[in-house]
């Protein structure tokens, strides 16, 4: 990988993190991927530690999680101060098949793309890589 | 539920009286002002009657005056003309009074000058109202009237045969001048007064006319608007209703779209966790770390097998009857344990049972499904930092109601979240659970009447307290 990138799973189902974190691993040797078990963890997780590192962040978004789901944390990440929000690519993750909720998210500022779980690694780095160039 | 249909039956039955008021106050209405109108038209025909018999009388006088003056035979034939008017008038009176034959009647009132169409109204009247104060004063006043043209009839005849047979001196005829005069003031005191009274008569029959008129229309007028205001009530009331179900309805459907987006999403991620799994496997070569994954794949199905059964006990609960019997409640609660016994804590809590009550009336599906939840949600939420990991479950009566508590001393539940424990859907740890457990709870046991409370602390323990209505008696 040429650019190292910091990664942030923000998923509360624990075997889905679990095939997250091995399938990153395995497919594009990142041994290194933030945990938030809802969207409140998320954007605590943000505000503790965005400063810590300059490489740029990749959000992976769960649309739904209890306590604080995928549509709140994009509300409260809108209000975060713009230092936080630098460099950052936040990518949708979901099993709804629902084309109303896809089209509400991709409209979003801060979102950059919607993928259906379980999500095809390899389309992902390729799709990741282009934002950038 | 009783009580509302009696009362819907009088108000029904009020309905119909109101109607039966109007139809009656118009039928009424109509007989009295028919009647009425003939009375007081009859009344009229006896005014005109009674001014042809005075005009008969004083025009008989004065040709018998004339008469007696002139000696001219055409006087006395002018007389006895005259004089058969109220005579005729007197034929019909005594006729009437005897109950005669109509025809005798008639002729006499005939003779009397009156209107033919007037007859059987005079008929009438006189038949029917004979008795009625006003009529039968005005009826003697014409008794005496009568009287006095026999006694004017016999002082003609007097006069006649005096004056056929040339004894009529001054002195005599002086005499029958006074009589005459004195019968004819009398006769036109009788005729006043006849005629007085029918018109006194009349007048107080007007004035009823008009307040009996005014009075029913007064009911007629008031029915209508209180049958009006009962009708526009219901109006009312039921747009009211229509609103409040239309409100229900918006309410049920978008509840309903909640509904399909939370299932479709807690059917389908076990699917997508299991194809995300497969991926990996594949791309694994060590055999433990796919009997690991293998592992995962079954936890990931069980979890959509227990979603599915949620979902079928909330059906369940929703479709089927209730079946009321005897249940016994420590087999329940044994039963229960033992279909937890797979899993892997349970072995370590210790579980204590406090049965006051055993039988009880009661849906025994029902309350298996309550207890079946409450136990799985104690067993998931143990605190497995705590030296003893317990839950106890208590039976016991309380007023009219069994009551049913299960407490543990596991994680707690958080002050914020408390009120929501019961909402569809609702997790704080989803990997725990769907959200349906306590949501199905408290359907369940709002078929049967009953209700749940929690008390919790985090950190310390929950304490779930059902109750549902003792249907014994005892």
């Amino acid at each position: 990988m040429e650019t190292k990138y910091i990664f942030l799973l923000i998923e509360d189902n624990q075997i889905d993190q679990f095939i997250m974190t091995r399938l990153f691993k395995k497919t594009l040797d990142v041994s290194e991927v933030n945990i938030a078990n809802n969207g409140k963890e998320g954007i605590q997780w943000v505000r503790d530690n965005r400063k810590k590192f300059k490489e740029p962040l990749i959000i992976l978004l769960d649309v739904q999680m209890p306590i604080m789901n995928g549509a709140q944390f994009l509300l409260e990440y809108g209000k975060l101060a713009e230092e936080l929000k630098r460099e950052t690519q936040i990518f949708m993750l979901s099993s709804s098949l629902d084309t109303n909720e896809i089209n509400r998210f991709r409209d979003n500022i801060y979102v950059t793309d919607f993928l259906s779980k379980p999500i095809c690694v390899k389309e992902f780095s390729k799709r990741m890589y282009t934002e950038f160039l | 539920m009783s009580k509302y249909k009696i009362f819907k039956k009088l108000r029904s039955s009020n309905l119909f009286i109101l109607l039966i008021i109007v139809f009656l106050s118009c039928a009424l209405l109509i007989i009295i002002n028919f009647f009425t109108i003939k009375i007081l038209s009859a009344n009229r025909a006896y005014v005109n009657g009674e001014s042809h018999y005075s005009k008969g009388q004083k025009d008989a006088v004065r040709h018998l005056i004339t008469y007696i003056y002139t000696k001219d035979k055409a006087e006395w034939e002018l007389y006895n003309e005259e004089l058969k008017v109220p005579q005729g008038d007197g034929i019909a009176r005594v006729a009437l009074l005897n109950h005669d034959d109509d025809s005798v009647i008639k002729n006499g009132f005939r003779a009397g000058r009156n209107n033919e169409e007037d007859l059987d109204d005079l008929i009438w009247l006189f038949r029917n109202f004979k008795t009625v104060p006003f009529l039968a004063k005005a009826i003697k006043e014409w008794e005496k009237g009568d009287n006095y043209i026999n006694q004017l009839a016999l002082i003609g005849n007097d006069v006649n045969q005096k004056m056929e047979s040339s004894k009529l001196d001054p002195a005599t005829r002086q005499k029958m001048l006074l009589e005459i005069s004195i019968l004819s003031n009398k006769l036109t005191i009788n005729e006043l007064n006849f005629s007085n009274t029918l018109g006194e008569g009349t007048h107080m029959i007007k004035d009823l006319l008009i307040y009996l008129n005014i009075f029913f229309i007064l009911i007629i007028i008031s029915s209508v608007s209180y049958y009006y205001s009962i009708m526009v009530k219901r109006l009312i009331a039921s747009k009211k209703e229509i609103e409040v179900k239309n409100e229900n309805l918006i309410i049920a459907n978008s509840e309903l779209d909640n509904f399909v987006y939370s299932v479709s999403h807690d059917l389908r991620s076990p699917i997508t966790s299991l194809k995300g799994l497969i991926e990996i496997t594949k791309l694994e070569d060590d055999l433990e770390q796919i009997k690991y994954y293998l592992m995962l794949m079954c936890q990931s199905l069980n979890k959509q097998d227990q979603f599915i059964s949620a979902i079928i006990d909330y059906s369940k609960n929703k479709r089927i009857q209730i079946i009321v019997e005897s249940v016994s409640l420590s087999k329940l609660i044994d039963d229960t344990i033992d279909q937890h016994n797979h899993n892997k804590n349970v072995d370590k809590i210790v579980i204590t049972k406090d049965l006051l009550i055993d039988e009880v009336q009661s849906d025994s599906l029902r309350l298996k499904i309550i207890l079946n939840n409450l136990l799985s949600n104690a067993i998931k939420y143990v605190d497995e930092t705590k030296k003893e990991m317990s839950i106890s479950i208590k039976a016991y009566n309380s007023g009219a109601f069994h009551k049913i508590e299960i407490t543990d001393n596991g994680i707690g539940i958080q002050e914020e979240y408390k009120k929501h424990i019961f909402d569809m859907f609702f997790v704080i740890n989803s990997n725990k659970g769907s959200g349906l457990g306590l949501y199905i709870v408290k359907e369940t046991l709002d078929k049967l009447n009953g209700n749940i409370t929690v008390f919790s602390e985090s950190n310390v323990g929950s304490k779930f307290t059902v109750t549902i209505p003792n249907l014994h008696g005892n």
